[in-house]
């Protein structure tokens, strides 16, 4: 006991070595949140992005149209399917949209697309992509003969708004259609190679032109007909939950249907950006651990320097009579309640840091350039991760507790004549 | 006195007689003459592109737009490859891989033979006589021969993405010269001379063919060797039998 | 100006094991900057490796008129010799003709749209297409018939296996038709499932012999020794060893979105960096506060005896400066050290990310980076973070009164 109290008069005694260790201390604590509320803040970012932009959250086709995405593989029981997406609680939003390969001709050229039937609103809600509309406006609904290109695709094409576009496809009887419409918007998405091969037009339109629907209702508001289904749910990250959950209640009365229609996560959609997830969280414990290192090493020299500082006081000691272990047990308590100072302080800064950061984001100014085009923003938000705290102050602690034993071994070695002796 | 009367009564029939030329019938009389009728015909297509040009020869048998059969006899390398559009179906056919295949019903909507003779590219299943709106201009002369020079600008609905095309017809056999497509910018995209007309078999046919496109760097040249009338063509030929084993 | 240079060294030389407590901060430090870069560097390479280096080349030499249609008519004629030059040069490590081309490919019941490659295994880095086999063999007996190896999705699509048989039909050279029976010599993993969709691997004599495009290339890939300077090399090498109506292009210009993505993660990454070194310089000012207090009573008696303030403040600097020498030194040393290692036996990702990855074709690892421009540049911050940090004991020397303490 009087040790301690020796210990807690000693760090106070000399103020400046103390400090320092403290903050060692706090500063590998704040190291290590403010990294991980980074890096999750990052990732999550570009991940959402790429879900927000293209990907969705869950996706909903028949089996057959994943095989091959041909006009007749359309999802069966639409209405009872868009009623349990309506009902269910994890899921937010939803889309459909019907799927047309075609051929378009415009301007001066042509190309082989894709055309997504969309209703606007819903895939507005859904999907990002659609809402960067660089010059025009997008659909203004399910009829009508509008159509939206992507910029490279328009640049392509050299067309602009207001120009003719043809679309030649296969109706589902197998005979070839050609289809006029009008360009009305042209869009910003993801990369080049999206907006060279995606296009948007008016669901019901198409949906008539390949012969999916007799006529076109203007009354009812509902999608009738559709070849896939994406939507969101609050928390993509548990995406798995919801869609099983989704899958087993559609599926309960409809045991014949398990075999046509498939539900997918974002993560069997793409995926690449579930490997890149992966690849992130294995690297980032590799950059936790040079981090930590990095800071046990710091902790140890400052705690070096100290011995060696304290040479002349700890020889004073050893020849009034304290025995060896009685000053290893100083040292170790007071690396301790330095401890107690430095943990909870750096995890206060960063908590703190991070609430902060989350809500004003760190612009990445040399990169924001080539951010835009990719439709990212140069501002990343970290989120706050409170359940690394106490791996983290915990690892801290230890990493400490072991730095400050080398040191003290060495004190033991002293030779308290010589120490006091020291210039 | 009856010269004053005569003089402007001649100029105002004169004058009806052209505006009486109605430019719808004139398309109308035109596209007749290319209409399908079933027949054998021997082609030569000559493709000159940047690099390289391009010469072959093949067998056409066609009963309408919806069947007809395709036999390459030159060059050597692709001799004897057939192609068949069978109602909705593209087939191929390859004496080397001893295969039929069926090709992917994409190809269909593409424009097939991979030249730039196509003609499916410019007009789709629209009509030049319905489906655009006309405007006679001053005639013209055309590879020597005086033609009527209709502008047609597609009507709202036709499902033609270009800004107009100019046709070109002969005023003496009454079938096409010429048809200059344009684009918005009024750049000039594709054009097609019928460079000459020959009547066989009491058929008016364009027995040579030119088709020109960006700026004249790529050109097709269509050259009807023989051609013969086959009633006897029906759907029942058009079969993946045939194709193994065509006649001669 | 040389007697501050004196004292520094005799001052260094009497504490040892100050000086040696100093110098390994600075040597960890150092080591660990190098160390985190260096594998946030190096994943990206592996990336771009991937991806790439096999794919597309680093660099490549096609008609200036290829890129991006890849149109197979602008193929252009081999030049062997030009090829020798080439291999011969020392910044260059491989040189690899490809030929592609685009077929519809067709099994009993399927057909599906494919890109073939016809690739000279002769001349390829083996272990490159081995790591990506994922079925059957290189050295298929398939007698007069033609094998091909399919991306694994195609494979799929085509519902074939190895040993079954393939029509290929496409537009070949010039106009004419490539057109024959193909056979399935096994299917590959290409780490980009588009890719995997539509790719098919001929040899490069079959492939010339299916197309038509005898005594042609399509495309030339090169590799240099410094994958890093693929963009200016690309350059310099096509005025260098030009090559008839060829021009050469580098991956950075063919993929610039791969490009951007690269950027954004590693602007991200130098956060990480930054708290690093936050964390490093902590280290080192601590180290310095406490060598500055140890060494007050010295400073003292040294002012006492009438060495005057600047001249030991130079020295305090001349000190620092030749420690954080000695310590980069001796960090430069341990970081290349540990990355050269690390480069050739890398580590290996663990579970279901290592799964993953393999699946799509990449190699479950992460390689640290061995570009010599991250040691230069981090030893430079270090020195100059030293001599920052090593300003506090300079103030210590200008507050120490000669009468406390």
């Amino acid at each position: 006991m009087k040790i301690i109290i020796m210990a807690w008069r000693n760090i106070w005694r000399t103020p400046w070595r103390s400090l320092v260790v403290i903050g060692a201390m706090s500063l590998g604590v704040w190291s290590g949140i403010f990294m991980m509320g980074w890096i999750n803040g990052l990732n999550d970012q570009r991940t959402i992005s790429m879900l927000d932009d293209n990907v969705g959250h869950g996706r909903i086709c028949s089996k057959d149209f994943l095989k091959k995405p041909e006009v007749f593989s359309t999802i069966n029981n639409l209405e009872a399917l868009s009623n349990k997406l309506v009902a269910d609680s994890n899921v937010t939003t939803f889309s459909s949209r019907v799927i047309c390969n075609s051929m378009i001709r415009a301007g001066s050229g042509s190309a082989p697309i894709i055309a997504y039937g969309v209703n606007p609103n819903n895939e507005k809600k859904v999907f990002k992509s659609v809402q960067n509309i660089s010059s025009g406006g997008f659909l203004k609904g399910q009829v009508g003969d509008e159509v939206v290109l992507g910029e490279a695709l328009a640049r392509k094409l050299e067309v602009d708004i207001d120009d003719r576009v043809v679309l030649t496809f296969q109706d589902i009887n197998g005979d070839v259609r050609s289809a006029l419409f009008w360009l009305v918007g042209i869009y910003d998405g993801a990369s080049s190679m999206i907006e060279e091969s995606i296009i948007y037009v008016p669901s019901k339109t198409i949906s008539f032109q390949m012969g999916l629907i007799d006529s076109i209702e203007l009354s009812n508001e509902s999608q009738i007909i559709a070849h896939e289904i994406n939507y969101r749910v609050k928390n993509p990250y548990e995406i798995e939950k919801a869609n099983n959950a989704l899958e087993s209640s559609f599926l309960k009365n409809r045991k014949s249907e398990s075999q046509s229609i498939v539900f997918r996560t974002w993560k069997e959609v793409s995926p690449d950006l579930g490997v890149a997830d992966a690849i992130l969280a294995q690297s980032l414990l590799l950059f936790m651990m040079i981090i930590l290192l990095a800071m046990s090493f710091g902790i140890l020299n400052t705690m070096l320097m100290a011995i060696l500082e304290r040479t002349r006081e700890l020889g004073m000691l050893m020849a009034i009579g304290m025995n060896k272990k009685k000053i290893f047990k100083l040292i170790v308590s007071e690396t301790i309640l330095l401890s107690f100072v430095g943990l909870p302080f750096g995890l206060f800064l960063g908590h703190i840091s991070l609430l902060i950061t989350s809500k004003t984001g760190i612009t990445l100014k040399s990169v924001e350039q080539g951010f835009e085009q990719m439709g990212l923003e140069a501002t990343v938000y970290p989120s706050v991760v409170p359940e690394y705290y106490l791996p983290i102050t915990g690892l801290v602690l230890i990493l400490s507790f072991l730095s400050s034993i080398y040191p003290a071994i060495k004190a033991l070695k002293l030779n308290p004549i010589e120490s006091m002796r020291v210039l | 006195m009856v010269n004053k009367f005569i003089l402007p009564f001649f100029l105002i029939i004169l004058s009806f007689s052209i505006n009486g030329q109605d430019p719808v019938k004139i398309l109308q009389k035109a596209e007749k003459a290319n209409q399908q009728i079933a027949s054998y015909s021997e082609i030569e297509i000559t493709s000159e592109k940047p690099r390289y040009t391009r010469k072959i020869k093949l067998r056409n048998w066609s009963l309408n737009n919806n069947y007809s059969m395709v036999e390459i006899i030159s060059p050597k390398r692709d001799s004897g490859m057939i192609y068949m559009k069978s109602g909705k179906r593209l087939f191929t056919y390859s004496p080397k891989t001893n295969r039929i295949i069926k090709l992917p019903s994409s190809m269909l909507a593409q424009g097939w033979m991979g030249t730039d003779a196509q003609f499916d590219n410019i007009l789709g299943t629209a009509s030049l006589s319905q489906d655009f709106s006309h405007e006679l201009k001053m005639a013209i002369t055309i590879n020597s021969e005086s033609c009527h020079f209709i502008r047609c600008v597609p009507l709202p609905e036709t499902p033609v993405a270009h800004d107009h095309i100019d046709a070109f017809i002969n005023k003496q056999n009454g079938s096409i010269s010429r048809l200059e497509v344009y684009n918005k910018k009024g750049a000039l995209i594709q054009q097609i001379d019928f460079l000459e007309y020959k009547i066989i078999d009491g058929i008016q046919i364009p027995v040579s063919l030119k088709f020109s496109a960006k700026k004249g760097t790529q050109n097709t040249e269509l050259k009807i060797l023989a051609w013969k009338k086959r009633p006897d063509l029906k759907q029942t030929f058009f079969t993946e039998s045939t194709m193994k084993n065509l006649e001669p | 100006m040389s007697l501050s240079l004196t004292m520094a060294w005799r001052n260094l030389g009497r504490n040892r094991r100050r000086s040696a407590i100093t110098g390994s901060a600075v040597a960890f430090a150092l080591f660990f900057a190098i160390s985190l870069r260096s594998f946030q560097l190096g994943i990206y390479e592996h990336m771009v490796d991937t991806l790439v280096g096999g794919i597309s080349g680093y660099i490549q030499v096609s008609d200036s008129a290829y890129w991006p249609a890849q149109n197979i008519d602008l193929a252009i004629p081999e030049n062997p010799q030009w090829k020798k030059t080439l291999e011969n040069d020392n910044r260059i490590k491989s040189v690899r003709p490809r030929l592609t081309g685009f077929a519809l490919l067709s099994s009993e019941k399927e057909s599906s749209v494919a890109q073939w490659m016809g690739v000279d295994f002769e001349q390829e880095d083996t272990a490159f297409w081995k790591n990506r086999l994922r079925s059957g063999n290189f050295n298929p007996n398939f007698k007069k018939n033609i094998p091909v190896w399919l991306g694994k999705r195609l494979a799929e699509g085509l519902n074939v296996d190895v040993g079954d048989t393939i029509v290929g039909l496409g537009q070949g050279y010039q106009g004419g038709m490539a057109n024959d029976l193909l056979i399935v010599g096994g299917t590959l993993a290409l780490g980009n499932p588009e890719l995997e969709k539509r790719a098919a691997v001929l040899r490069f004599n079959d492939a010339q012999e299916f197309s038509g495009a005898y005594g042609m290339w399509g495309s030339v890939l090169i590799t240099p020794y410094q994958k890093e300077k693929s963009l200016s090399l690309s350059s310099q090498l096509s005025s260098e060893l030009k090559l008839e109506g060829a021009s050469w292009s580098s991956w950075e210009e063919r993929m610039p979105e791969l490009k951007q993505i690269i950027q954004a993660d590693s602007a991200g990454g130098v956060v990480v960096l930054f708290i690093l070194y936050t964390v490093i310089s902590f280290g080192l000012l601590g180290t310095m506060i406490m060598l500055a207090s140890e060494r007050r009573r010295e400073f003292t008696m040294q002012i006492a005896l009438g060495v005057k303030r600047s001249v030991l403040a130079k020295v305090v600097l001349i000190e620092a400066l030749l420690v954080a020498a000695f310590g980069s030194v001796f960090g430069i040393i341990l970081g290349r050290s540990l990355a050269y290692y690390l480069h050739l036996n890398p580590p290996r990702l663990l579970g279901d990310a290592a799964l993953a990855m393999e699946n799509m074709g990449w190699e479950p690892v992460l390689p640290p980076s061995l570009d010599w421009s991250i040691t230069f540049t981090h030893t430079a911050i270090v020195i100059c973070i030293v001599l920052l940090v090593s300003l506090w004991p300079v103030l210590t020397v200008y507050k120490s009164s000669a009468i406390n303490r």
